[in-house]
């Protein structure tokens, strides 16, 4: 069975408390060998370059801490057009380019994948030091869990009958 | 003519950090035009004191996501010169083409997506996608290719990680330079020239304003100054680096936590415009055959030119770019180790043209090679004072227009500067004056 690319991007900036969620997630994948075949990318605080990286095909999903009103740890799922509705805020400000802006910007000309998802993760600390907070390091298994149901709903949509 | 005017224009879109712009006039007598600087101070330089030789770059890079290249090769010289480290012809040659790259990337994001829509009149990027969506994708591969010139010299797009100082834990081999010199010939060149015209139909926008001022940039005998040089004045010519306390006279002022400076005259300018005063004899004839195009002549005053500057120079990058990894590539990569033993435990300065100025860096070292002191100067500061004295001048030549005309030149104005307002906040003891 041909299993499309499936692409695992992190943004953030590790070195800002929680904001960091997305590399940590990436090192948990790569410390334990997840996802075999997916592509995992490190788009840091240049949510610009993410268009770079945007197939048509293919999985995309994107992990992003987000401050979208739940309690510190709390992982949610969502899809690019709700990005404006269900985040409130994002580090990602490099001259207020953040993640709607762009999502609206590859929409407009047209590289947006078929399929992509973002996990946002609400954060507890967002200040110049090195290391998430506790409850948000307590909420990877939930993330790598919600990456793991991305993947196989795609596999499966994706599968010869 | 319009006697009271009270403009507050709270947190200026489209420029990195948080500035506000405040205008008071009454009964025709400007009380105050200036640009109030509220961004929270993040204490960059105390946090390098301690921090071992190996650490400074790391940790000021972080002051910008964008001009993180810039504060690295300007951290690794002034390490260099305050330990005595010798580097490679190579070295230098690659750290060019890096410059060359992230000067490319920060000018063209600047002069396409936050100062063309002033142009067009639109309040953002998304419009110019509706009238000009091949412009935003020229814009976007080029970005994309500036960061795979970073991947591959570098190692990784934003916060490179295998330059240090004294040269570079792993070095590109010929075949990916080769790739890179394709992609500039081929995508980078060709996307410029595509953009440059873009801007040629919309330079009419271009406020005709003017304001003599002083230029103050780096200045080299060889090339158009951005990795290295002497600072230069328009007004009293060139010193060395080792001066720049005295070329920027740091001050405080209270409507603003960053420092201003000023050098022969109440302030300077320094950036794209600065930079093509000072050395335009330096430029490529592709570079200036696109400033003839742009309508761009030297000396030039009129602050607005800046972004047209920034094209003009980002040609002369690519440009020189190629040349570059050609003479690398004639040479052969030399498989060094960078040089990382010390001959001395002292000062140094490091001044750098990054894409919105000088940026100078000092440190003073201990014998263990730690950090005692440190001292980062960043152009958007260098600025400030010129743009407030911008804005002294403007605003009673356009006070007889409708307010929001004024303020929209007034916003305008302050984002020809492409500033970086996150970064050159650092001050010690702020006290806000209502």
């Amino acid at each position: 069975m041909e299993i499309d690319m499936v692409k695992i991007i992190a943004v953030g900036n590790p070195y800002y408390g929680d904001d960091g969620v997305g590399a940590a997630v990436l090192t948990r994948i790569r410390e334990e060998s997840l996802f075999p075949n997916a592509e995992l990318i490190d788009a840091q605080t240049d949510s610009l370059s993410l268009v770079e990286h945007f197939t048509n095909d293919g999985l995309h999903v994107i992990i992003d801490a987000a401050k979208m009103g739940l309690p510190p740890g709390g992982v949610a799922r969502f899809l690019p057009d709700e990005v404006s509705q269900r985040i409130r805020w994002d580090r990602l400000s490099l001259h207020g380019f953040g993640l709607a802006e762009t999502l609206e910007l590859a929409r407009r000309i047209d590289k947006v994948p078929e399929r992509l998802v973002i996990i946002g993760v609400e954060p507890e600390i967002v200040e110049i030091d090195q290391g998430l907070s506790n409850s948000v390091a307590a909420a990877i298994p939930e993330i790598l869990a919600s990456i793991e149901a991305e993947v196989q709903s795609y596999e499966s949509d994706h599968s010869d009958h | 003519m319009s006697q009271n005017l009270e403009i507050k224009v709270k947190h200026l879109t489209r420029v990195e950090g948080h500035g506000n712009i405040v205008v008071n006039m009454l009964e025709g007598v400007l009380e105050k035009a200036q640009l109030d600087i509220v961004e929270a101070p993040r204490y960059f330089e105390a946090m390098l004191k301690g921090r071992s030789f190996h650490e400074a770059a790391i940790i000021t890079s972080r002051i910008c996501g964008i001009c993180s290249l810039g504060h690295q090769m300007t951290s690794f010289k002034t390490t260099e010169e305050a330990l005595g480290l010798e580097i490679s012809e190579q070295t230098i040659a690659l750290r060019k083409i890096l410059i060359h790259g992230a000067t490319i990337q920060s000018n063209i994001l600047h002069s396409l997506f936050l100062a063309a829509p002033d142009f067009l009149k639109v309040g953002s990027v998304f419009p110019l996608i509706g009238t000009h969506p091949e412009v935003v994708k020229a814009a976007l591969r080029m970005k994309g290719l500036a960061n795979d010139i970073s991947s591959v010299i570098a190692g990784r797009a934003v916060h490179p990680i295998s330059c240090v100082p004294g040269g570079f834990t792993k070095l590109p081999d010929a075949a990916q330079l080769a790739e890179l010199k394709g992609r500039l010939e081929k995508e980078m060149i060709p996307d410029l020239t595509f953009a440059a015209e873009v801007l040629t139909s919309l330079a009419s926008e271009i406020p005709g304003f003017t304001r003599d001022t002083e230029y103050i940039s780096l200045r080299s005998d060889d090339d158009y100054a951005l990795y290295d040089g002497d600072i230069c004045s328009s007004d009293t010519g060139r010193v060395p680096d080792s001066e720049y306390r005295s070329m920027t006279n740091e001050f405080i002022v209270p409507h603003s936590t960053a420092k201003h400076s000023r050098a022969n005259r109440s302030s300077f300018m320094v950036g794209a415009l600065a930079r093509w005063n000072n050395n335009h004899d330096r430029l490529c004839p592709e570079a200036m055959a696109v400033a003839e195009k742009l309508g761009l002549k030297a000396p030039c005053t009129n602050p607005f030119m800046n972004t047209i500057a920034q094209v003009v120079e980002s040609v002369h990058c690519a440009i020189d770019a190629i040349r570059l990894i050609d003479s690398l590539l004639t040479k052969g990569i030399k498989p060094e180790l960078p040089n990382q033993k010390p001959t001395r435990y002292g000062s140094g300065v490091g001044a750098t043209e990054v894409p919105r100025g000088i940026l100078y860096h000092e440190y003073a070292y201990d014998r263990q090679g730690r950090i005692m002191s440190a001292n980062c100067v960043i152009p958007t500061s260098q600025n400030l004072a010129n743009i407030d004295d911008d804005m002294k001048k403007i605003v009673p030549e356009i006070c007889d227009r409708p307010k929001k005309e004024i303020i929209h030149g007034l916003e305008m104005l302050v984002r020809a500067y492409d500033p970086c307002i996150s970064c050159s906040v650092h001050m010690l003891d702020v006290e806000f004056v209502e």
